[in-house]
């Protein structure tokens, strides 16, 4: 299809919509292409080719917001999509008692296009096939009791025009690579599991460029040295985190407290709080979609707003939220380019993208050294939060038991958990290793968004282990 | 012949043509009504329209796997031919055996609502502004959720000869409300789901999670114990939906990366344990007629007294196990391949009261929603409660803060003291609430 025809159609549809009293809307056009190879057990099992188009319509009205969508692609289709949002906007005008608006914003005429050194669409799947068959033998290899070795990538093209009754059109491309690994070791009947995931904003390069035997060969002995560790203990813990389970915490137990649709609808904990001190002054908690090929870094939100790096907390004081047009305009705040949307079929909502903890001083060993009997915390992959409660849960991979300053007993996986605003001033030492740790996808409301997070180590006294004995 | 298979045959001849030993190609065409609530309104009101193609290509047993978003038969014709493509250059794998030929099913019952189908978007927004009525019955709470009504017809062609085509129709309503008393916070989530509008619940969803809300004002830390458990209706529904798609698929147990493989026919639970895994159920938001691959779908008994019996299979694991396919194959949509999942999970209640078994309960904790997820290579559990009460001499006595739960999922399925005989149903599924022996609760004090 002519993407150009569709640009033009749009601005036509939207042009024509301005008579009818609304405040605001926008039309999206969503072109994705995708690229996804599987190789298990020594067997390239799926390979994978999917292509996306869409576009979708929203109108606010009366204070009350319309959505249609549609991967229908004719120009036609765009009038009626919109005509569509508004009818559904003006069925709910007069039941919505709490009107949305959004941010005035001026016009913008935006172009981003990334600068890859090697565009995954023009690889063979022969190469990427090879390249997956490599990991994988590396990582089956590795250690006689691995029983299950899976190796995904994933290459992923999407092209975001955004045009609004401001007069804007803002188009977004990017390309992301991502790569998945997991093994399975066995001893007897018992299994443990080791998985490891590494994506950038960035094309085929990045797979390239990974020391791959040696990231396959760690992924496996992490799973089979599982099998000698012992079960965790349970109980408060003096805890050490690594970087990646920091980012964990600086994604589940703050950042989503900060995403602003959840401060002004009333329900984050930090509904109060913003200029307040809430955690300790060494302190400070960054969302950057600007970090130079980080999984979560973006030139445009899906509203057509440039990411911007800002402050969440900074030396303790909770100084900024992650804003959309409507969450800035509800709060009287400026619009920091977090509306995200995965793909047309979904409204923008107010998303982190690269959300880490900043370094302070501090070396690893000099955060262990004065622990009497503590865990370190090293990876982990999945957490969530309650943000009314911001009762957080975050997941561990492996622990040591820390005793008298000192590395001791290897543990096996486990979650760790707490209150945000009471763990936030527990935190007793920040290092100086910042690592982005976590690319992946982060979910809310339905929608999966690319995002990573990490910071340095981060020692934190009383933390919740829910551990076995 | 219906625009749907029209489609989905041309992309079959073409897969066909271009020489292939088997395959098969999916359509999917759906409208989704959805209206979004937030701070107690009614916040966007949308409609989704989404339709693609997705052709599955088999060479000498390696799978090319390619869809699109468009209904076309240019793009039917190329999406058939990346699959192809692609299926070639995936490896050989002797273990696929077949896909499945045709076979006959009675369709089943209520899968297809025309009451549901013709809900307007306004139809939608009445239906929010019941569940908001309800919620507003307990004052103070600030509610925000969504409520989804969805119909869908699904197409599948295989190069054997099936041929198969249903409409379905679905309603999901999620909340969570949020009751707030000076610095104290209490919140609830629940969900209502049907395929007939007739079965949905929304204003009585919205005051019951609005009452359970304000139950959770006033949340206490813990000591770290040990402590009975009582998983409520819905973590027992997850928790279990959970092991069985996760732990008890055919493929995770070929791959030997759960820690259920090798144990049919073993006793995995206790003889209280029943669990029954049925597609068929009329009215069943899990049910259809056919699996993702033209498998009749079926009613099979996964644990009986304690015992495993069965695998969940699609058509590539029942191969290489050299068994029939359970017909449990699952497209979530076009856009994803085959993947094994449950459809409508049954646990057979006990002969106990709930609160029978709460007042013979000591010392205990109560959990009312989220699930005890293992990780299903050892079964190993930990994660918060994020809704749970403190029982204390038989009395549910208050709502627990900062408190997690550490446990061996195959030693907690062996400690099951009593399942009640009070349950939950939502359409198509069942479970009741299940008291555990013991458990170690990390907490706050």
């Amino acid at each position: 299809m002519n993407l150009s025809i569709q640009v033009d159609s749009a601005r036509r549809a939207l042009d024509s919509l301005q008579a009818s009293g609304i405040v605001f809307a926008d039309l999206r056009l969503v072109h994705k292409v995708s690229t996804a190879v599987s190789v298990q057990d020594g067997k390239v099992e799926e390979v994978t080719s999917g292509e996306d188009f869409g576009a979708c319509a929203r109108v606010l009205l009366e204070g009350a917001w319309g959505f249609a969508a549609t991967n229908k692609s004719g120009s036609e289709d765009l009038s009626r999509i919109l005509d569509n949002a508004l009818r559904l906007a003006r069925s709910s005008a007069s039941r919505t008692s709490y009107p949305g608006s959004v941010f005035k914003l001026e016009r913008r005429q935006l172009v981003h296009r990334p600068r890859v050194e090697v565009d995954p669409r023009e690889i063979p799947e022969e190469d990427k096939i090879d390249v997956l068959s490599s990991i994988e033998r590396e990582l089956r290899g590795a250690d006689s009791r691995i029983v299950n070795s899976a190796v995904r990538y994933r290459d992923l093209y999407v092209n975001e025009k955004v045009l609004d009754t401001y007069g804007s059109c803002v188009e977004n491309e990017s390309i992301r690579t991502l790569i998945s690994l997991s093994a399975v070791a066995r001893e007897g009947s018992d299994r443990q599991s080791a998985f490891e995931i590494l994506g950038e904003t960035a094309g085929f390069e990045f797979v390239e460029r990974l020391d791959r035997q040696d990231i396959a060969v760690r992924t496996a002995k992490r799973a089979s040295s599982l099998l000698a560790a012992k079960n965790p203990p349970s109980g408060k813990f003096q805890v050490v985190l690594d970087n990646a389970v920091v980012g964990l915490f600086a994604h589940e137990a703050v950042g989503h407290n900060a995403e602003a649709d959840s401060v002004a609808s009333g329900e984050s904990i930090f509904k109060d709080s913003v200029g307040s001190h809430i955690a300790r002054e060494e302190l400070s908690i960054v969302d950057d979609p600007t970090v130079p090929k980080a999984f979560g870094s973006y030139a445009f939100d899906s509203e057509g707003v440039e990411g911007e790096r800002k402050y969440v907390i900074e030396h303790g004081r909770l100084v900024g939220l992650l804003h959309s047009l409507e969450s800035s305009a509800q709060l009287s705040a400026r619009p920091t380019g977090n509306a995200r949307a995965m793909d047309h079929q979904f409204l923008p909502i107010v998303r982190m993208s690269n959300t880490y903890v900043e370094p302070r001083d501090l070396s690893f060993e000099e955060l262990i050294e004065d622990v009497d009997e503590g865990i370190y915390c090293k990876g982990g992959y999945w957490g969530y939060v309650y943000v009314e409660r911001g009762q957080f849960t975050c997941n561990v991979a492996e622990g040591y038991m820390i005793k008298n300053g000192e590395i001791g007993d290897h543990l096996r996986g486990f979650s760790i958990g707490g209150s945000t605003l009471e763990v936030l001033e527990k935190v007793t030492g920040v290092g100086n290793d910042l690592k982005l740790k976590l690319p992946g996808s982060c979910g809310k409301k339905g929608q999966s968004i690319s995002v990573d997070a990490g910071g340095p180590h981060l020692r934190v006294r009383d933390m919740i282990v829910g551990g076995l004995i | 012949m219906t625009a749907l298979i029209d489609l989905a045959e041309k992309a079959l001849n073409h897969a066909v043509r271009l020489g292939v030993d088997q395959c098969d190609v999916f359509v999917q065409d759906s409208i989704t009504r959805v209206v979004e609530i937030e701070r107690s309104t009614i916040a966007t009101s949308s409609v989704v329209e989404d339709s693609g193609i997705s052709v599955r290509a088999y060479h000498r047993g390696g799978l090319g796997f390619a869809y699109a978003m468009r209904m076309d038969a240019d793009c039917a014709a190329e999406t058939a031919r990346r699959a192809v493509s692609l299926s070639k250059k995936a490896q050989p794998d002797p273990q696929f055996k077949s896909l499945p030929g045709p076979s006959d099913a009675r369709p089943v019952d209520g899968v297809y609502d025309r009451e549901l189908a013709e809900v307007s978007a306004e139809g939608v927004i009445r239906l929010s502004e019941d569940l908001l009525n309800g919620a507003s019955e307990v004052g103070g709470s600030l509610v925000s959720g969504i409520v989804v009504v969805r119909d869908e017809t699904r197409c599948l062609l295989n190069s054997l000869g099936v041929e198969v085509e249903e409409r379905g129709t679905s309603s999901y309503l999620s909340v969570m409300s949020i009751v707030r008393e000076g610095d104290l916070v209490g919140s609830f989530a629940d969900f209502d789901g049907g395929r007939r509008l007739r079965d949905l619940r929304p204003y009585e969803l919205g005051r019951s999670v609005s009452e359970k809300a304000r139950g959770y004002l006033g949340a206490r830390s813990v000591k770290t114990s040990d402590v009975q458990l009582i998983l409520g209706y819905l973590p027992v529904f997850w928790t279990v939906m959970g092991i069985v798609g996760s732990c008890l698929s055919a493929e995770s147990v070929q791959r030997d990366r759960s820690f259920l493989a090798g144990r049919l026919n073993d006793r995995i639970a206790s003889s209280s344990l029943t669990v029954t895994d049925d597609g068929t159920a009329p009215n069943g938001l899990g049910s259809s007629t056919w699996d993702g691959e033209g498998v009749p779908r079926r009613r099979i008994s996964v644990v009986s007294q304690g015992v495993l019996k069965t695998y969940l299979h699609d058509s590539y694991t029942a191969g290489k196990a050299g068994v029939e396919s359970t017909g449990h194959a699952s497209r979530a949509s076009y856009r994803r391949g085959v993947e094994i999942a449950p459809t409508n999970i049954q646990i057979t209640p006990g002969d106990r009261a709930l609160e029978e078994i709460i007042a013979d309960t000591k010392d205990g904790v109560l959990i009312e929603s989220g699930a005890l997820a293992p990780n299903p290579v050892n079964g190993e559990i930990s994660t918060s409660i994020d809704f749970g009460f403190k029982i204390e001499k038989g009395e549910v006595r208050y709502p627990l803060k900062n408190a997690m739960i550490g446990a061996n999922a195959a030693e907690l399925l062996s400690s099951i003291a009593a399942v009640s005989k009070d349950y939950r149903e939502e359409p198509g599924s069942i479970a009741p609430a299940i008291l555990f022996d013991r458990v170690r609760i990390s907490g706050g004090l």
